[in-house]
């Protein structure tokens, strides 16, 4: 039986079923329009690379997650992307850390498009060939990253924050890693991970819900699925602390980069989502241009629009990250230590303030079906719901936020990253 | 599609209205344009970074930015870029609309934001504030030479200056290191008066607003005599291939190619040619993605893009550099291939459906939805024209508008990493 969520603080309704396979389906109508965009997601990421496959623990090659997205797309009569262009549809994909996506956008024939969509992620085909091909192209797309000073930044802090946790690998793997791998292996993985009950498909747009679930449910009728135990996954005994302090780099640029990590213990479902709007509503009082810090900082050069900051979940991990362009890191990461030795006291009206932004930000990201499908499903992956945002941000307290500072920024969990051009 | 738009003129500013209740926010967008010249753009580039940080009556940006946050995140910045021969300084508002959060006048504290913004700068010192001019040109030389560090753009940037040399399209964004130097408060000031007394005004409004309240709210404005726009650059023949590279310790080399298109931007047919940039690179069904990508491996990325405005089309790849030469013949053989008609009618009925589609879901977002309506004023096409004149287009249409693309211009830029 469908569920029907309305939201009266974002004047949003969200209709949901979980179907006899598992797969939880999340429809939204958005009356006016155009376009409808759907995303399938399944909870597999990089990070997974060492699960249970029957009896036996198994270890598969770095970016094996990333390649078997890129490899859905081949069906046994074509490319995808062609099936989904002769339905005037835009098609793509991505894999982060712990998700893959694959979603399309149309103004028409969207049953067609959407049952395109659920078939081609229902149906892997792989051949040794094919599979060889494809590691040429993904070498490139590793390559053009390799020249990404923010990428190998970030990258670089994130293997200095984790000693031994797979987000320290690159989404991508490496040429080397990619090389290794087979048909078969992505079998393995497509069998492991693309079962309905780990999935979740999101569909925004001018839809009717009635008529959207019934077709999903008719497309899901005609295929075998059966019952299958719990993924059970190994991503290992991560040590407390930083795995390195520091980690520096050259590469060909002009202006030094440097990124400052605090690796946070993450907490499951509900919890962690107050704990990332809590250390959010910090970063955004710490650093944001109203803060009472910003223009001290900003006179000394050791803030400008370069400076940016983010927190970043997870179930399986979190970490706060801030940092920008300076000619002298150092100066920056010494001002930032200094900084960060004491709580700034913060007054009831700023925390106030931070929250109505928060709220604006939040129903803004509203007008976009893309934020909505993607963040929704994130949440619902973990067992939460995106839609209570508000309510949350409302109930964080100044006090919680001041006990996250204390806990957040421990200078045994700070790992510091830097990108300088060559000597 | 049911969405209208309505376009006036009012004491020589244009204005253009979206009225739609159908998003959370209300945006507003007021650009001031002015003639596209090496002399004046590096201190237009600058002078929005100085504006959106303090005025007058709030003269910090913690000042600024305090109210703007309690009004729920309302976001108000200034901007620069480049359209065609002509430089744009934009001020542009967003806000959530005030029934959302039960704070109805919302959008009214909001606009007496941006009016502060747009028309009282801090010129207590006579010019704009010294420490603040200071900063914004370190941080400006900052900017410029980050360039750099951005290989794609960067590479992009040599091809229009090989293309283009020493004219006003091929002038980097962000001026220049040397100009940079030469900007003081004053000088600072003198080009903000210009850009009040002499600019261009155009506004641009989708949101749950009618045309009064608009015209009531933007009634701050500067009026103005009716000024002529001249932002489209002459079109330009091809002299021989230019060619140039450069050598850098990166990993992935960038090959870009420039091409001239004779073809009018304000014409019809410059919407047709989107169809055979489509069939040439723009899409994943494209020569470009199936043959340099799919077939060969040669690369991640190798696509098209039409910038009708310029009358160019620029092709970009990022290709082992050991494998740039048959990547560029590749690219070449395409072209060659689409001007002999070598192409499908499924392959032209995908290209048309991608190009709908792209073209219905602007209304589904308010920037994109000012970006066509800045875009296309030129042609004076309705959303709903511009569909039927691609579901019109024939193969014959494709044929003639492919001969009217010759290559200009080859940039590499080699990685030896």
């Amino acid at each position: 039986m469908m569920e029907q969520l309305t939201y009266h603080d974002t004047d949003e309704t969200v209709y949901h079923e979980q179907l006899d396979n598992g797969l939880s389906v999340y429809l939204l109508q958005k009356k006016g329009y155009e376009k409808t965009y759907a995303t399938f997601t399944t909870r597999y990421g990089s990070i997974d690379q060492r699960f249970k496959k029957g009896e036996e623990w198994i270890t598969v090659p770095d970016g094996i997650a990333h390649f078997l997205e890129h490899k859905m797309f081949e069906s046994e009569k074509g490319d995808v992307f062609q099936e989904f262009g002769r339905l005037g549809a835009s098609a793509n994909a991505f894999t982060s850390f712990s998700r893959t996506a694959y979603l399309f956008s149309a103004t028409s024939l969207i049953e067609q498009n959407l049952e395109t969509l659920i078939d081609f992620v229902q149906d892997p085909y792989f051949t040794p060939e094919s599979v060889e091909k494809e590691k040429g192209i993904i070498t490139q797309e590793i390559q053009m990253y390799q020249d990404n000073p923010g990428w190998r930044l970030f990258f670089g802090l994130i293997e200095s924050m984790y000693a031994s946790h797979p987000v320290r690998i690159d989404i991508a793997g490496t040429p080397e890693s990619i090389n290794q791998i087979t048909a078969d292996d992505l079998y393995t993985c497509y069998r492991t991970f693309y079962h309905p009950s780990n999935m979740v498909l999101f569909v925004v747009g001018n839809i009717d819900p009635e008529e959207t679930l019934a077709l999903i449910k008719a497309n899901q009728a005609k295929k075998d699925y059966t019952d299958r135990p719990a993924i059970e996954r190994d991503y290992g005994q991560e040590p407390h602390g930083v795995h390195r302090p520091r980690f520096e780099l050259e590469l060909d640029v002009k202006t030094p980069k440097v990124l400052i990590g605090y690796k946070d213990e993450s907490l499951r479902g509900e919890a962690q989502v107050r704990r990332e709007l809590t250390s959010e509503l910090l970063l955004h009082l710490l650093f944001d241009q109203t803060s009472s810090t910003y223009l001290e900082l900003y006179e000394d050069g050791l803030i400008d629009d370069t400076f940016s900051f983010d927190y970043s979940s997870e179930e399986e991990f979190a970490f706060a990250t801030f940092g920008m362009e300076t000619e002298d890191p150092d100066k920056f990461i010494q001002a930032y230590e200094t900084l960060l030795q004491t709580r700034p006291d913060f007054t009831e009206d700023e925390v106030t303030r931070k929250r109505n932004m928060m709220q604006g930000k939040f129903l803004r990201a509203l007008n976009s079906p893309e934020f909505i499908a993607n963040q929704f499903s994130r949440h619902a992956l973990a067992g939460t719901n995106l839609f209570t945002l508000p309510t949350l941000i409302a109930s964080i307290t100044k006090e919680e936020i001041e006990a996250r500072f204390d806990e957040l920024f421990a200078i045994e969990n700070r790992a510091i990253s830097i990108v300088k051009p060559y000597e | 599609m049911s969405q209208s738009f309505s376009t006036w003129k009012k004491e020589g500013t244009s204005y253009h209205l979206v009225p739609t209740d159908k998003f959370k926010t209300t945006t507003i967008l007021v650009t001031f344009s002015a003639p596209l010249e090496a002399k004046t753009l590096t201190s237009r580039a600058i002078l929005p970074y100085i504006m959106e940080k303090s005025t007058a009556a709030y003269p910090s940006m913690k000042a600024l930015r305090e109210p703007l946050e309690t009004l729920y995140d309302a976001g108000l910045y200034a901007d620069a870029s480049k359209f065609g021969e002509e430089h744009v300084i934009s001020f542009q508002l967003d806000v959530v609309r005030g029934e959302l959060v039960h704070h109805p006048s919302l959008l009214k504290e909001a606009l007496e934001l941006l009016e502060q913004m747009v028309l009282y700068p801090d010129l207590t010192e006579g010019g704009f504030r010294e420490q603040f001019v200071k900063q914004e040109k370190r941080l400006h030389a900052l900017r410029i030479s980050s360039l750099y560090d951005d290989k794609m753009r960067y590479a992009q940037q040599r091809l229009l200056e090989l293309m283009a040399p020493g004219e006003a399209v091929a002038l980097p964004s962000l001026g220049t290191l040397e100009e940079l130097e030469q900007i003081t408060p004053s000088s600072l000031r003198d080009t903000y008066r210009s850009m009040i007394e002499d600019d261009r005004i155009d506004v641009f409004v989708v949101g749950h607003v009618t045309k009064e309240e608009m015209e009531d709210a933007l009634s701050f404005l500067p009026s103005h005599s009716e000024k002529i726009s001249h932002y489209i650059p002459a079109q330009k023949a091809v002299n021989g291939v230019k060619r140039s590279s450069e050598t850098q310790p990166i990993k992935q080399g960038k090959l870009h190619l420039g091409y001239r298109v004779a073809v009018d931007p304000t014409s019809a047919d410059s919407i047709r040619m989107q169809i055979v940039n489509g069939l040439f690179g723009g899409f994943p069904h494209s020569k470009l993605f199936m043959n340099v990508r799919e077939k060969e491996s040669l690369a991640y990325y190798a696509a098209s893009r039409y910038a009708a405005l310029n009358s160019a089309l620029y092709v970009y790849a990022g290709v082992d550099t050991k494998e740039a030469e048959r990547a560029e013949k590749i690219i070449l053989e395409q072209l060659v291939d689409l001007k002999a008609g070598q192409f499908t009618d499924e392959e032209l009925t995908q290209t048309k459906a991608m190009l709908i589609n792209a073209r219905r879901q602007i209304l589904d977002q308010p920037g994109q939805l000012i970006g066509w309506l800045n875009g296309s004023k030129m042609r004076g096409l309705t959303l709903e024209d511009e569909i039927h004149i691609i579901e019109t287009a024939t193969r014959e249409d494709v044929v003639r508008l492919a001969a009217a693309i010759d290559l200009d211009a080859v940039y590499l830029l080699r990685g030896e990493a």
